[in-house]
């Protein structure tokens, strides 16, 4: 059934997009990533073995985009099937 | 039974991080009166003893920077002035003062009395005031993140007031879930911002988590599970798809990015017109993130533990005989009437979430804490006798 079909009134909103200025990989990481990437750094030491772990060590991580960068790591060995699937490409 | 509540099939949570209900929904008072939110009356004082009131000059980004401190001794002072005296009176006197802390700008530490006017929140005000917005829905703990997300995920925070790792002593809902049959699942939004829930249930129970993209899909092929709890982007980064922006609405993030992510959960449901109608959406705020609302957080029934001085960082023991600052919580169902204000009488928490989903699911469950078995729950609220067909729909 598509949107359109459904009886009953529709009230349209228009959501606004931030700025491209939003963006700021460079932030320094508050107490919230600084805590979760304890938390990784804990089941990496729990759960990865040593020749498979990262090296980074929380401490040594004071960006977002450092940060994002050690958990994606860590969190591809705890859970692969999180991996973004690739998009195909069209055949022509 | 209801006839809304016979046709729920999945409930949904989505927890967003760190605002304060009148901070986000207070402007709603002048909507609706029965929204307890504020009318500009509300005050702190400042460091200098002057009167610093509510204004609605909350912007998108930029103007809580640095992140409010929400850890438990400065939620203790905002709630209580600094008053660590045996009783004390809750008087939501000590914000100001509190973010004064960080920088000693009294200038910019009246900025956490700030407010959104309803329009800058077009997608979070809409939902509020067309299905049921809680006038008393607190975080579980006077305190941050970590603790107060163990609630939802397992009625309690086994004694934590923090952000250290711990290891529960009892089963997360998802687990009951699983025991019981049904099926469960927590989405994160990318691996690189993954969950918060890293120690206890991603490393030993990966098959539990998803990704955001998963959660589309799922909804788009009627595949949901029982039981969803979603996360948002904890970070600005990259991922395959390009810059992705932080859309849990954390201090300093973009609060229109977290708007785009709360209407795309609700489009992805109301746009399958069979999950629409079989599901209840919660949206809700972890912790208040150490800005102001008015309303003191009241007593609750203890869960069994007690954390002492030296994680309290104060000189007492807290016992969880308290809760945390309120959050805006909106639930979202065709079975719900709309304007629905959920009145000051009945007081929600964090673990309302497990006690409520083992409640629709499970059925009698003995093995929770005194605290998830006093938790108020919420799908009475699906009341309607017949589905709405009034909708939102949000243009992202």
């Amino acid at each position: 059934m598509s949107d359109d079909s459904r009886a009953g009134e529709k009230t349209i909103i228009n959501v606004p997009r931030p700025p491209a200025s939003a963006m700021n990989r460079d932030r320094p990481i508050s107490s919230l990533i600084h805590a979760q990437l304890q938390h990784i750094h804990h089941a990496e030491s729990a759960r990865v073995p040593k020749h498979k772990r990262d090296g980074r060590l929380p401490d040594d991580i004071h960006t977002e985009a450092e940060a994002a960068s050690y958990i994606a790591a860590i969190t591809k060995l705890l859970h692969p099937q999180g991996r973004k699937k690739s998009k195909r490409r069209r055949s022509s | 039974m209801p006839p809304g509540l016979d046709a729920l099939k999945h409930i949904v949570v989505l927890m967003m991080e760190n605002r304060s209900f009148d901070h986000m929904l207070g402007s709603l008072k002048a909507v609706n009166p029965q929204i307890d939110g504020v009318d500009g009356t509300q005050s702190n004082p400042d460091t200098q003893g002057n009167k610093v009131f509510v204004q609605p000059l909350a912007e998108f980004q930029s103007q809580l920077d640095p992140d409010p401190d929400h850890h438990f001794p400065a939620v203790d002072q905002q709630i209580f002035n600094g008053d660590q005296s045996n009783p004390r009176v809750a008087n939501m006197q000590g914000f100001v003062k509190s973010y004064y802390q960080q920088q000693q700008d009294l200038a910019h530490s009246q900025k956490i009395m700030y407010y959104f006017p309803q329009d800058k929140l077009p997608v979070l005000t809409s939902l509020a005031t067309n299905f049921a917005v809680f006038n008393r829905w607190f975080a579980s703990i006077p305190g941050p993140t970590i603790c107060n997300r163990a609630f939802a995920h397992y009625g309690t925070s086994f004694g934590q007031v923090g952000m250290n790792v711990f290891y529960p002593q009892g089963k997360s809902i998802y687990e009951r879930l699983e025991d019981a049959g049904h099926t469960a699942k927590l989405y994160y939004f990318d691996q690189a911002s993954s969950t918060m829930e890293v120690v206890n249930l991603l490393q030993h129970q990966p098959q539990l988590f998803g990704t955001y993209d998963q959660f589309l899909a799922d909804c788009k092929s009627g595949k949901l599970s029982d039981y969803s709890f979603i996360e948002p982007n904890y970070t600005d980064h990259d991922n395959e798809d390009g810059a992705q922006l932080a859309c849990d609405q954390h201090p300093d993030h973009n609060i229109q990015a977290g708007e785009i992510y709360i209407a795309s959960v609700y489009n992805a449901i109301r746009s399958n017109p069979v999950l629409w109608a079989s599901t209840a959406l919660l949206v809700v705020y972890d912790e208040h993130g150490g800005i102001f609302d008015h309303v003191p957080p009241p007593a609750c029934t203890p869960d069994g533990h007690s954390a002492g001085p030296a994680d309290t960082g104060l000189n007492f023991t807290f016992n969880f005989d308290r809760l945390g600052v309120r959050v805006p919580a909106i639930l979202i169902s065709p079975w719900v009437p709309k304007g629905t204000v959920v009145g000051s009488d009945r007081v929600f928490e964090h673990a309302s979430i497990p006690a409520t989903v083992t409640k629709k699911f499970i059925g009698n469950y003995t093995a929770s804490t005194a605290r998830e078995q006093n938790a108020q729950t919420f799908l009475d609220l699906l009341s309607l006798d017949a589905p709405r067909t009034d909708y939102l729909s949000f243009n992202l």
